[in-house]
């Protein structure tokens, strides 16, 4: 599914990035260790976490999105990082839990996805 | 082929945190190195960097990259750990609230860097700093274009004798009108070509121009090359090279012994003792189902090579030890020295010492218990080779009352030559002779190319009786057989009396990630192609006449349809083929 079409459909808000990117996963956390081990390519992370280190995160294991939780926008530096390395960011007013449920039901059961936290 | 680059790290600047793990991915990935490898570099490499950047001033992330291999260290100045023990335990943090917040400092990292490298080293001292060191192996089948042999092709010594085609355990090599050349995908680093060679063409690559270091680390044999010169002598000549310390390669060897025994007394099939890195590669190139049975540890000189803190020369033997060396990628390794050009430089200065030195050897001790009063020439130890003599110091119990020949080690085939029930009791609670091979009940050493293969060859095909480790050893007699060494293997391999100061006490085995498969043998990638290969091969192999005279400088005519169907010659090479037969290709 396209980002942007997924961010649609979870009541979230595509802020930044191309949103013909496919997501075919998800995997959420707030540690940076257990993000590092669960990335993968074509998933979505999601977060609590804002600051850029997130966004170095998704560039070092090539996660082409990230979608922040609890309406908490990127600010301006992150935006530019996600620009500067074609991530697409997504915010989503809803909590961690409740994110990660509406797209779990989105990516439909039988995929692969990892919850955090 | 090894490729370095250092990478700074900023303790604290956050911006730019993570910028040398970047680096680091965008060199592995122009290298062509495989993904999963550079997935878990990465993630390895991002964990310390972190690290460095919340904990330390400054740091910097050392890259190293070799055959098979991905070595990165980070380096920092920080505040060091107080208990590695403790660090290492998943959720163990002393990171501060800020940088939690971000993320960070969940006690993770260096438990995430253990669990994604194939090894970890940390070493690290309250207020002087940390290094973190670990290394990822890159699959076989990626690493096997960047596979480079340590033998050195002297092409204008060539004397077109084509010898080393036929020594050649793998069909590494050809003989081209320009000399000699290794097909490195096949090559396994032994020395059975430069021990072919009548001419010098083949040799092992000479040591580099680095500086040298004050400790010398060699094979006990080096010290009996010179007759009549005992290894006092010896070691003062070395120190006159420069060399304050002489350390023997044995404790090592025995170590690994140790291991691989306690290894397969839980074991329920046969294992492989790894003493020998060429005929590790041997069994990774040629017996590829032999490897869950080679136990993974080190071979001694890596083993030795990997756990020295000063500076220190290698003496090697062979090209495997030296490219095994060179893969353990030791940053204390200050220069290698293949042994003949060590001998050649102690020549001149034993040369000049009084000979009589004969007393301190040790086959003189025993001198007086071995040579019967009559002198009787075929029964004397003296007249046996070093390999039974070992053997020897339990003869008295293990020869049958009656002493019928064909039970008296002299008298069986090497392969049968291993030592008897008693053997445990010839190792000397004091250490003595270390080159005393791990004589124990179950044991086979097998030394020599070709007793070596053929019991390789056994073993694979489930045909050798109930061994509990297999030790080859490529060359005769071990280490001591090796054709860099001036004296023969016998004598080499009595080895001298060794002082306690050529003695490591603290020399341990050093365990490794199970070793992979070498594809060098494989026809193509992909199953099809290798089998439509080979069946290209067998038709042009029945064209060619069969004598296997390697006048087209391939050491068979199967090889040399081997060569044409891959493309690496034309069949034109053959003087006795011709060319415009028809169906050639």
């Amino acid at each position: 599914m396209q980002v942007a079409q997924l961010a649609a459909r979870i009541g979230a808000e595509l802020v930044e990035g191309d949103g013909r990117i496919e997501i075919g996963s998800a995997f959420a956390g707030d540690r940076i260790s257990d993000l590092l081990n669960r990335a993968s390519d074509g998933a979505l992370l999601i977060t609590n976490l804002t600051g850029e280190q997130v966004l170095r995160v998704a560039e070092l294991m090539e996660v082409p999105a990230i979608c922040f939780c609890e309406g908490r926008c990127p600010d301006e530096s992150c935006c530019a990082a996600a620009r500067r390395c074609d991530k697409a960011l997504v915010v989503s007013p809803a909590g961690l839990f409740e994110t990660c449920g509406r797209i779990h039901a989105c990516l439909g059961l039988g995929k692969e996805v990892i919850g955090g936290v | 082929m090894v490729c370095r680059a250092s990478y700074p790290i900023a303790g604290g600047d956050f911006e730019r945190a993570g910028s040398a793990s970047r680096e680091l991915k965008a060199v592995l990935k122009r290298l062509g190195v495989a993904a999963q490898a550079v997935r878990r570099a990465i993630i390895a490499a991002y964990e310390a960097e972190m690290n460095t950047v919340i904990y330390a001033r400054q740091g910097r992330m050392e890259l190293r990259i070799e055959p098979g291999r991905i070595r990165i260290d980070v380096v920092d100045e920080g505040p060091g750990i107080e208990d590695i023990g403790q660090a290492m335990h998943e959720g163990f943090s002393t990171a501060p609230a800020h940088v939690r917040q971000m993320g960070f400092g969940a006690g993770m990292g260096l438990p995430n860097i253990e669990r994604n490298a194939d090894e970890l080293v940390i070493r690290s001292e309250p207020g002087q700093g940390t290094r973190v060191r670990f290394r990822i192996d890159i699959p076989a089948e990626d690493s096997a274009s960047a596979i480079r042999s340590a033998l050195e092709i002297r092409a204008g010594r060539c004397k077109q004798c084509m010898r080393c085609l036929h020594a050649c355990p793998t069909g590494a090599l050809r003989v081209r009108p320009t000399g000699p050349r290794v097909l490195e995908h096949l090559c396994i680093d032994c020395a059975a070509c430069i021990e072919a060679c009548p001419s010098g063409a083949l040799a092992l690559e000479a040591a580099g121009e680095e500086a040298r270091a004050d400790r010398l680390i060699a094979p006990a044999a080096l010290l009996a090359q010179f007759p009549g010169l005992g290894a006092g002598q010896v070691i003062e000549a070395l120190g006159e090279l420069g060399y304050g310390q002489v350390l023997v390669l044995e404790p090592w060897e025995r170590a690994l012994r140790e291991a691989v025994a306690e290894m397969a007394a839980g074991a329920q099939r046969t294992i492989i003792c790894p003493t020998c890195p060429a005929a590790v590669r041997l069994i990774e190139l040629r017996f590829p189902s032999l490897l869950p049975q080679l136990a993974p540890f080190d071979s001694p000189v890596e083993a030795a090579a990997s756990c020295q803190a000063e500076p220190f020369d290698l003496a090697v033997c062979c090209p495997a030890q030296r490219s095994a060396a060179e893969r353990r990628g030791t940053e204390t390794l200050a220069r290698m020295r293949p042994v003949d050009d060590l001998q050649r430089a102690l020549l001149p200065l034993l040369a000049k010492l009084p000979a009589g030195g004969a007393a301190e050897r040790r086959c003189d001790e025993t001198a007086p218990h071995a040579r019967p009063a009559d002198g009787g020439p075929q029964t004397t130890p003296a007249h046996r080779g070093a390999a039974e003599r070992r053997c020897d110091e339990t003869a008295p119990h293990t020869r049958p009352a009656d002493g019928g020949p064909q039970t008296t080690p002299a008298h069986l085939g090497p392969a049968e030559r291993r030592c008897d029930e008693t053997a445990p009791h010839t190792r000397p609670a004091d250490g003595g002779p270390l080159t005393t091979p791990a004589a124990r009940p179950g044991w086979l050493e097998v030394t020599g190319m070709r007793h070596a293969i053929a019991v390789l060859e056994q073993l694979e095909d489930g045909l050798l009786g109930p061994f509990e480790v297999v030790e080859p050893l490529l060359c005769d007699l071990g280490c001591a057989g090796s054709p860099l060494f001036r004296q023969d293997a016998h004598l080499g391999a009595q080895g001298p009396e060794l002082a306690g100061g050529l003695i490591d006490e603290s020399a341990q085995a050093s365990p490794c990630a199970p070793r992979k498969a070498l594809p060098g043998l494989r026809l193509d990638a992909d199953m099809a192609a290798a089998v439509d290969k080979l069946g290209r091969i067998d038709e042009l192999a029945r064209r060619l006449p069969g004598r296997d005279c390697a006048m087209c400088g391939a050491p068979s005519c199967a090889l040399l349809a081997e060569d044409v169907v891959l493309g690496r010659e034309d069949t034109g090479a053959c003087p006795h083929l011709d060319t415009d037969e028809e169906g050639l290709p």
